[in-house]
């Protein structure tokens, strides 16, 4: 019996779909069995950051209204033992399936698979509400800026809302030279407003758009920072105590948030 | 208090900080109306133990106000005090 996990943000941009794509990759090199769904019914990216988008036949929409058999509509990444894709429909929208639809197709996937992250679409309607229905856990995703951190800070009131205790916070696109200057919030500044405990940080790398260009998640690369910090996240969702990347090799200001975080995680 | 968070001038991010607590105070105090009735009924209940309160003409609400560009929130209750309880004892 796995967990379900979503991933999810409020405003858009800020990196859901690669997190997802990347946990999932790196996940599977753990050796964990994982299914990625897309949940963002008519917009659907997951199948394109992941490279996979020439294979699809089937679509969440398809299982949920009995077309295919789950089965059927799982798309096997080759290149990571282990790791699946279930696509987003392209041509439906949001309201063609409700809340305990989803539901109960994360309890199927489930039986399969020890993680299923849901990649939730932004905004906090009908579409987020089904990303959220069969979750137990959350990964909220926000940037180091006013507007992402202030819709964070309205979605974890709304995951609270519908009876999701066990979220995390991931900060994407860090820049550790505008930290340094004092012109972008600090990792503490984020944690300090949204109450929440981290489960890691990502550095706004030129590697990631590199590796979205390509669709090969960059999990699997461990020359990229991004790729790591992207590793060191799903070592901690398995449970492992992991410390915190130091985002820029010569300098030990991230070092210091890191040290500090770790001690005062709440 | 602004001046203070403020005393490294050129860092723009305090700015950010200061801003993002000022949005965030006033999304959250969005409270509902049935906490805030809930909130009511409590305040009412312990003024209750001093005062014959008039339970039905109280009021709870939440006001915000901007004082030098800070937004200031407060918790208002009006609680009409029918007599007090000495009054009560000369009836």
């Amino acid at each position: 019996m796995g967990k379900t996990i979503v991933i999810t943000s409020g405003k858009g941009g800020v990196g859901k779909t690669t997190t997802t794509a990347n946990l999932g990759a790196a996940l599977a090199m753990f050796g964990k069995s994982v299914v990625v769904v897309d949940a963002d019914i008519g917009l659907r990216n997951l199948d394109v950051v992941m490279g996979l988008e020439n294979r699809i036949v089937y679509n969440l929409v398809d299982v949920i209204e009995g077309k295919c058999r789950i089965k059927q509509a799982l798309i096997k990444d080759k290149r990571y033992e282990g790791l699946y894709l279930l696509a987003a429909a392209q041509t439906k929208d949001k309201d063609c399936i409700n809340p305990l639809q989803m539901k109960k197709l994360c309890l199927d996937l489930q039986d399969s698979f020890e993680f299923v992250l849901v990649d939730s679409p932004a905004g906090i309607e009908n579409g987020f509400k089904n990303a959220i229905a069969g979750a137990s856990q959350s990964i909220i995703v926000t940037t180091p800026e006013i507007s992402a951190v202030r819709d964070a800070d309205r979605i974890i009131g709304l995951l609270e809302a519908g009876g999701l205790y066990q979220n995390h916070l991931l900060i994407n696109r860090v820049r550790p030279d505008l930290i340094k200057k004092g012109d972008m919030m600090d990792i503490n500044d984020v944690i300090d407003i949204l109450s929440l405990s981290l489960i890691g940080v990502v550095p706004d790398n030129k590697d990631i758009v590199v590796s979205t260009n390509k669709g090969e998640p960059i999990a699997s690369n461990d020359k990229s920072l991004a790729g790591r910090a992207f590793k060191n996240i799903a070592a901690r969702l398995m449970g492992q105590n992991i410390p915190f990347l130091d985002l820029k090799d010569n300098t030990s200001v991230l070092v210091r948030f890191a040290e500090a975080i770790s001690g005062s995680g709440r | 208090m602004i001046t203070k968070t403020r005393l490294k001038t050129e860092e723009s991010k305090e700015i950010a900080k200061e801003r993002l607590k000022n949005i965030l105070l006033s999304d959250r105090i969005n409270v509902s109306n049935e906490v805030l009735d809930m909130i009511k009924k409590d305040v009412v209940d312990v003024v209750k133990d001093y005062f014959d309160a008039n339970e039905a003409k109280s009021e709870v609400y939440i006001t915000s106000c901007n004082e030098d560009s800070v937004i200031k929130t407060s918790l208002i209750a009006v609680i009409p005090i029918n007599k007090t309880r000495n009054k009560n004892k000369n009836d």
